[in-house]
This record gives structure tokens, sequence and C-alpha cells, in this order.
């Protein structure tokens, strides 16, 4: 194999926009991917013939229309489908739904509190600033403040001065985002407690945090990204689920000169003069490369391609500290018809979101500390997309997807195993939950398939099951993220990056870490050459 | 032959009058079940609602010209805008104004709540008297405008554009009152023009002239109940009718009908529109936005900022934004919303206000006036721009610049 400008470990989205961005820079670059699928955890199976569903991605995601334009995906062939809705049904048959309109949803919340009606301009404005801010950050490398080097002294003083620059309001604003839990933080808008887990749930999906959990307040925002014209947000998903996106980013690397390997597992980093020199497979073979990216995670990374006694002082104890947590087991439920959900007419355009189910913010607190005990709860949270409404290219005539996270499940139990018996017993709670607001549900599977977090970390190699690839905590975001110290791609090891989720925006935009790593891999390079 | 299909079309007129047209011609009322909100209504089945009087309305629109506001339909324009301009300043106009939000505020405490709510004092108002109410946020930003009406010594009205009961209930906290949206039991109409003390005469009122500026009384009309007030925001003699949904239909149809002698049309949003401009009038969500939907901070505004200072009383016991509205006034406001007049048939929708190169703010409404034969704007510039009277320009659509005089409002003065 001759020598290839840069390797890069796992096709998954953010290796597949990483290639794109360093093919597009006249690099030769070389995608090395276990399987023999792109798509990574965005990768979609069949969970039934003829139905197609991520089996441990979400079905949804933000995907940065900067990156759209950059590698033109549209004309690509790539195809945006606007979800708007989403439905929380609570056990006492009411429900509250989204709507994009926003005369439609302050009729919606009037249902439930007046006063809420007229809360939602303020609970709107508010997003809309916060997301904006979060916006901003998403395809910025995120310098390291200590790391006194031009670029990062630059965007700290711009980050000071902002917050310097902000009026007071606005700072405790931030304050408020950055430290209440949602309870608390929703309480400030709205009186009724179905709205307020309502709009609290989603918020939740993927996070170790119960709703009264110091911090939860700080991601209600990301939804807001999409848009909105005063009414709920909605949004986009690829036309023919994540794994469209992945191929047609797959299709991007390849006319830039960029190839994918498939079945071809790393097993250790090639080094020399104690920097990253290529990969060694698995089968023994070598590729040399002047750069080394891993779309692994953070602790997949470090901790199993290289020998820990190589890796600076401190550092392996470092990622081993970065805190992963498996929290949403992925459930897809392949269904020969749309079952009725009770006292949700079939023509409601808020189902096209999906439901959610999990009672109110004190049920999911309760869901929270079975977590936290490490039993399997006995009402988990499920956020229930249901991709087949919009796109019905996913399954067969007629038939739908239930594509199902379930929140507050543990990646271990206290007492034993995740055996089939345990198993069967939560896919009961999960089938009882959902047929208790859709009579007859079960008459409708066709197909079901569970994932726990640790199926999941065993399949995509996400450890102990996270979705985000590192917890999405204030104390892991932005310059911490992944390791204080090493913000950013860049590593200890010389010439290896890590391009995946671990990295900042972590899971707030499809690709946009691996982006965001080329692009400093692409400064340094440049800094290297002048 | 023949006749059986007579007979079968006459039979089916009679059993199926629900499918005919909602606009069944002049003199049927129309079945007012046709656009009525079923109490069960998903709130998804429509994106606007329609007003009490929507069918008489509909009947009247020649243009099928339909508007939003304030999440319900309105008409914008009947038959056009020239020959309704011409009624509402020459004879008189009529109007649906239904989709205000009217609040009711009663109890003990009402007068210290408003007290605090408002950036003026209301214990000095009279029952059956109006006046202009303005809300701050705790900022000194607007939130709102609109018209307060005191009907009793506990009871007020506050009539708005826009919605916020979230807001008046978290103020009203430790005050002992009842506050209740009332918006749906209460239809509006506006009578404008210099003859709408004729129109109101013609349709049987007694002495319609003896009613001063801002105060309002009860009446009848055509049998019913009726609350006549002289407010409005387009200038010159008005008059504004509150009145049971149920009966709204009956009032509008006797105006109208009694009104013709006198040259009575229904006017739409557009002149209506035109008619507040002439009169200086800024509107919340056109000229500037409440402080709740500002995005961008700096787009919140002070009343000073809106010129709108006189509504502010300072002096007194603690009200919403108070310590920040005396900042204001201390260090002076960052902007004011000012009228100008362009030489200029049609500006098109606005744009950048500029002094000399230095672009100074921008136009917020602009309309061309019949009456003053000039276009008219409203326009938001940085305070420290009117240092010069003179020197504006507005750029235009097509780039060019557009010689702007400052000029005092309201535009239009009636004697």
């Amino acid at each position: 194999m001759d020598r290839v400008d840069a390797v890069i470990i796992g096709a998954g989205l953010n290796g597949l926009t990483a290639a794109a961005r360093l093919g597009g820079a006249g690099l030769s670059v070389l995608i090395v991917e276990r399987s023999a699928q792109v798509g990574g955890g965005a990768a979609h199976g069949q969970p039934a013939p003829g139905y197609s569903a991520p089996p441990i991605g979400f079905s949804h995601g933000y995907v940065p229309p900067e990156l759209i334009r950059e590698f033109d995906l549209a004309r690509e062939g790539l195809q945006l489908i606007r979800r708007e809705g989403g439905i929380s049904l609570f056990d006492d048959g009411s429900h509250v739904a989204n709507y994009a309109n926003e005369n439609v949803m302050r009729r919606e919340l009037a249902r439930h509190s007046r006063r809420d009606a007229d809360a939602w301009p303020r609970f709107v404005r508010d997003m809309k600033r916060q997301a904006e801010l979060i916006r901003q950050s998403l395809l910025k490398a995120q310098e390291d403040p200590g790391e006194w080097s031009l670029s990062a002294l630059k965007q700290m003083m711009s980050r000071t001065k902002s917050v310097l620059q902000m009026e007071p309001e606005a700072l405790y604003d931030l304050t408020r985002f950055w430290s209440l839990s949602l309870d608390d933080f929703l309480e400030g808008y709205f009186e009724s407690p179905a709205v307020r887990a309502h709009l609290a749930a989603p918020a939740l999906i993927g996070r170790a945090l119960g709703p009264a959990d110091p911090t939860g307040a700080a991601f209600l925002p990301a939804q807001w990204m999409t848009g909105t014209t005063g009414g709920a947000p909605w949004r986009m998903s690829p036309k023919g689920g994540t794994q469209a996106l992945a191929d047609c980013l797959a299709g991007v690397v390849q006319a830039r000169g960029g190839d994918i390997r498939f079945h071809a597992e790393v097993t250790d980093i090639k080094m020399m003069d104690k920097k990253a020199a290529g990969v060694i497979l698995a089968d023994g073979e070598e590729i040399d490369a002047g750069i080394v990216l891993s779309d692994l995670d953070i602790k997949r990374s470090f901790l199993s391609l290289f020998q820990w006694s190589g890796l600076p002082d401190g550092f392996a104890r470092d990622v081993a500290n970065v805190r992963m947590d498996g929290i949403v087991a992925r459930i897809n439920f392949a269904l020969k018809g749309l079952p009725e959900i009770n006292g949700v007419a079939s023509d409601n355009p808020a189902l096209s979101g999906g439901l959610m189910i999990g009672g109110g913010l004190h049920a999911m607190e309760r869901a929270y500390e079975d977590w936290l005990d490490e039993r399997p709860p006995s009402a988990p949270l499920l956020e229930i997309a249901i991709p087949t409404l919009e796109d019905p290219s996913l399954a067969p005539e007629g038939g739908h997807i239930f594509a199902v996270s379930a929140q507050y499940i543990p990646t271990e139990l206290h007492d034993g195993v995740w055996s089939d018996v345990r198993r069967k017993a939560l896919m009961q709670t999960v089938k009882d939950m959902i047929s208790h607001h859709a009579h007859g549900f079960e008459d409708h599977i066709v197909a079901e398939e569970l994932r726990l977090p640790s199926d999941i970390e065993d399949q995509a190699g996400y450890t102990r099951g996270d979705p985000f690839l590192g917890q999405m905590s204030l104390d892991q975001m932005f310059f911490n993220r992944p390791v204080p110290g090493f913000s950013g791609y860049e590593s200890p090891i010389k010439n290896f990056y890590v391009c995946s989720a671990s990295g900042h925006p972590a899971g707030l935009a499809l690709g946009a870490a691996g982006a965001n790593a080329a692009q400093s891999i692409l400064g340094s390079l440049k800094g290297r050459r002048s | 032959m023949t006749e059986d299909v007579t007979e079968h079309s006459v039979s089916e007129e009679v059993t199926d009058v629900s499918r005919d047209s909602p606009l069944n011609g002049p003199g049927v009322p129309p079945d007012p079940a046709w656009f009525e909100q079923a109490a069960d209504e998903a709130p998804y089945a429509r994106h606007v609602l329609t007003t009490p009087l929507h069918l008489d309305v509909a009947d009247e629109s020649r243009t099928n010209s339909w508007t939003a506001w304030a999440g319900y339909t309105v008409a914008d324009v009947y038959t056009s805008i020239e020959q309704e301009y011409d009624a509402l300043r020459t004879r008189a106009g009529l109007s649906d104004i239904s989709p205000l939000t009217k609040v009711r505020l009663s109890g003990e405490d009402v007068v210290p709540y408003l007290d605090r709510l408002l950036t003026r004092p209301v214990g000095n108002l009279e029952p059956n008297q109006s006046t202009r109410a303005v809300l701050c946020d705790g900022n000194g930003c607007v939130i709102a405008e609109g018209v307060l009406f005191r009907l009793g010594d506990e009871e007020f009205r506050l009539v708005l554009r826009s919605s916020h009961l979230d807001w008046l209930r978290q103020s009203a906290l430790g005050f002992d009152i009842q506050l209740e949206d009332v918006s749906g039991t209460i239809a509006g109409l506006s009578l404008a023009g210099p003859m709408a003390d004729s129109v109101l005469r013609l349709a049987g009122m007694e002495k319609p002239a003896a009613l001063a500026k801002h105060q309002g009384v009860w009446v009848e009309l055509g049998g019913m109940p009726v609350y006549l007030s002289r407010t409005g925001m387009m200038g010159g003699l008005e008059y504004e009718l509150w009145c049971d949904p149920a009966d709204a239909s009956i009032v509008w149809r006797r105006l109208l009908g009694v009104g013709q002698k006198v040259g009575l049309r229904p006017v739409g949003s557009a002149v209506r529109n035109i008619a507040r401009l002439e009169n200086g009038v800024a509107l919340e969500g056109v000229d500037y936005l409440s402080a709740f939907t500002a995005v961008d901070p700096s787009d919140a505004l002070s009343p000073y900022d809106l010129c709108l200072g006189g509504c502010v009383d300072l002096d007194r016991s603690v009200f919403n934004g108070q310590a920040a509205l005396r900042k204001t006034a201390e260090s002076g406001s960052r902007n004011a919303l000012v009228g100008f007049e362009l030489d200029l048939a049609d500006a098109g929708v606005g744009g950048p206000i500029c002094n000399g190169d230095k672009q100074v703010g921008r136009i917020t409404s602009l309309a061309w006036s019949p009456t003053l034969q000039c276009t008219i704007a409203l326009g938001l510039v940085r305070a420290s721009a009117l240092g010069a009277s003179d020197g504006f320009t507005i750029k235009t659509q097509t780039g060019e610049n557009i010689p702007a005089k400052l000029t005092k409002r309201p535009f239009l003065r009636f004697s």
C-alpha cells in the first residue's frame, strides 16, 4: 500500500466530513472502516425486509447548512425533510403537541394554560438568542485557552469581549441557561406541568441527567438551531435517513480522490519517533500516513490504539476520566400500519414529529433514579420517531417504523447482567407503555430489535454506549471537550487527531466535529509550511 | 321533465341552505355556523381564526383581499384604497377591530396594580374615561401599548394589540385583583370620519356629539347594548363600539344600512394603516418589537425611544421598569422614532435613513398620504443624528437617495 497523506479510522459521518475536507484541500486520504458500510452509528439496518432504520443512531440530526454548501450536498442528491411537530402523551389521556405555526402553537398551549400561551413568545425569544450563540460556535474549532497560541488567544479574547460587552441582563440569562435544571428553568415560563414536561423531554434524551439536575437547561436551545417561525422548532432529517447522508458524503470523498476500505479494522497506531505515522490493521497490514485521524470516541482512540506507556503523564488518566455514560437503548419496531393514538386524530400534523411518552417530570425523575441505582426503569422516557410518516421510502407500502430511544436504561445492572429474560421484560415494558396510548399496538408489529447501551458499545464501539461519545455537560463542552488541556482535535501524540463527536460540538450537529478537525489540521499544515 | 329539474333544484335550495355560499347577497343574513369555531375544534384545524363579523365583512368585500391580524383574518381592502380612504377622511368608515385583546381587571387593588403595571398612574381616571397605556418590562423596554378604560370604581378594561396575560399575571403577585381575558366575549367596531356623528344619529342615538374625547358611554343601537367610546388611532372624529359578539353582526348591518345615506363605507386594514400613520401612531410588531419578541436585545426599545415620554410619570411609587426608565431619562434615549415626509409618489417599502454618507436609522412604516399629497414615514433613527434638522435622505430599493424632511407627528392635524 502506498503512503497516503491522511488515514482516517472509521467511516462515520465525522470521518467522512473530515476526509471530504482534507480531500478537498488536495490531500490524499484513505478511510479504513471495520464494517462493510459507511455511516458508523448513522448507518441503517433492516429490522425487517423492506424496512430501513438506524439500529444505533438517532433518526434525525442537525446538518449545518455551511457543510451542505461546502460539499454541495444538495446537488449530490441530499434532500432534507422538514419534520414538524412532536406530541407528548400523558397517562391521563391528555397530550401537548408542537406546531410550527405560532397561532396554532399558542392555541395548543392555551388548552393547558392561557397564561402559558402568552409566555410562549418570551420563551421563543430566549431560545432563539441562545440557539444563535450555540450555532455560531458549531463550526469553530475550539482553541485551547491554556495554549497561548495566537489563534487561541484571539478566540479567548473575542469570547471574553463578547461576554464583557453583554448587557447584565444577557449575562444573567446566560448564567441561567448554563446552571439551572430543566424543571427550574421552565418554571420561569410555564405553569402547566404537562407543558413543562413536553418541552423538557427532548432535551434529556441521551444525557445522563434528570429533569431536576442542575445544568439541564443548557441543551434546550439546541433544538432551536434549525429554525422556527414563531411556533415550535422543526427537525430536519435526510430523505432516506442518516444512511443517505453518509452515502452522499462518501460520494463527495470519492469525488475528491479519497478512498474507502471496508472490512479493515485498525488495531494499533504505527509510531515513528514518537509521532503517529500510520495504522496497523488486524491482519497485520501497515498503512503509512502523514496524519492519522480517529473517528472513534476519545477512550477508544487513545486507550485501545496506543500503548498506555507511550502517552504523556496523566493523559491516560484524564482520558479515562472523561464521563461517558450509556443511557439510551434503541428499539426499532417495524409496523405493518400506523396504530391509532388515543386522543390524537390521525390527521394531526404534529404526528410527523413523533411521540414522547414518559409521564410528567416526576416520572422522568423516578426513571432517572432507577438509572442511577442501575435498575431497569419501571417507566423509561420514550422518544418515538416515526420517520416513515414524511419519508415512506423507509418502509414497504403502508408500513411504518417506530424508532424508539428509551432513556434511562443503565449500561450495567446492580444485580447481574442484562439476561434474555430482562431484555424481554424491558421490551414488554416499552410495548405496554406504547399500547397504553395506542391500543392494539402489538398487533401491528412485524419485527422488533433492541440495542441496549452495552449492545451499542459492542456494535458501534461507543464506550459504555454513550450516544454523544462523551457526555455533553458544561465541563465537557467547548474548550473542555474532549479533555481539558487538549481541546479541539489535536492530541499529545503528534500527527494524531480525534475527529469524532468526542470533540466539539459533539452531537449538536452531524458531521461538524469531523469538518472542524480537518480545518484545524489544514490550519496547522499551513503553519508548518510557512 | 323540465319541471322535474326545476322542482328538484328548488327543493335542494330549501333543504341545503347550509351549502349555500356564505355570500348570500344583501339582506340575507349569512349562517354564522359557517365560520364559527366549534368548542372541540383541534388547534391545527386552521391557522387563522375568523372574527364574529367575518361573514358580514366577507359580504362587503369586493376584492377578496384579506390579511392576518393577531391570528385572525381581517379585510385588507373592501373595494379600493382610494374609495375607502375618501370615505374615511371626508365621510365615514366602518371597520372590524375584534382581534384586539381585551382584558377585564377588577378588584380591591386594581388601581395600585395598574399603577404598578403602567408607566402612568391611573387613579385620576374617572369612570367611563380612557387613557393611553404603556407596559414596560423590568428593563424599561416597551412590551405593549394600548388603551385603558375605566368602567367603574374597581373595574377596568385594557385593550391591547397582542396578548400578554403571562406578564399581567406576573405583575399581579401580591395584589388582590381579578384578571380575565374577555377578548372572546367582546366584539369591536371602529366608526371614524367627519360624518360619524351623523351615522350614529341615523342609527338612533340621540346626542353622540356630547361625548368628549377619551370618554365612553353605554348606548342602545338597534336594540343592542353597545359601549361607545370616543377612542381610536386614526385621528379626527372617531368612535369605537364594543358589544356582544352575537350582537355584532346586527350593529354592523344597522350602521352600514343607515350610513349609506351619508356615504359610510367599510374600511379595511390597508386604509386604517395609512390613517394611523397620518396620525403618527406607531404600532407594536410593525414599527417596533415588543420586548418579549426582540431576539436581539438592542431591538427592545424604551418609551423614550418611541417618543412616548409623555406617557411616563417617573416621580411616584414603584412601577415596572421605573429604575431603568429613570436612568434612560437622565442619560437620554439612544433612538428616536420620528416622522419624515418624502417627495415621492411611490417609495416602495422603505429602507435605510442616511444623513450625508452615514446611515443613521431605518424606515419602519411608510405610506402615501392622499390628503398631504406626499409620502409619510416613521423611522427609527439614532438620537445623536437628530442634532441635524435636515440633510436626511432615504435610500429606496432602486438605489435612489430621496430627500426626507423631518416632520413633527402627527402628520395630519384635525380641527
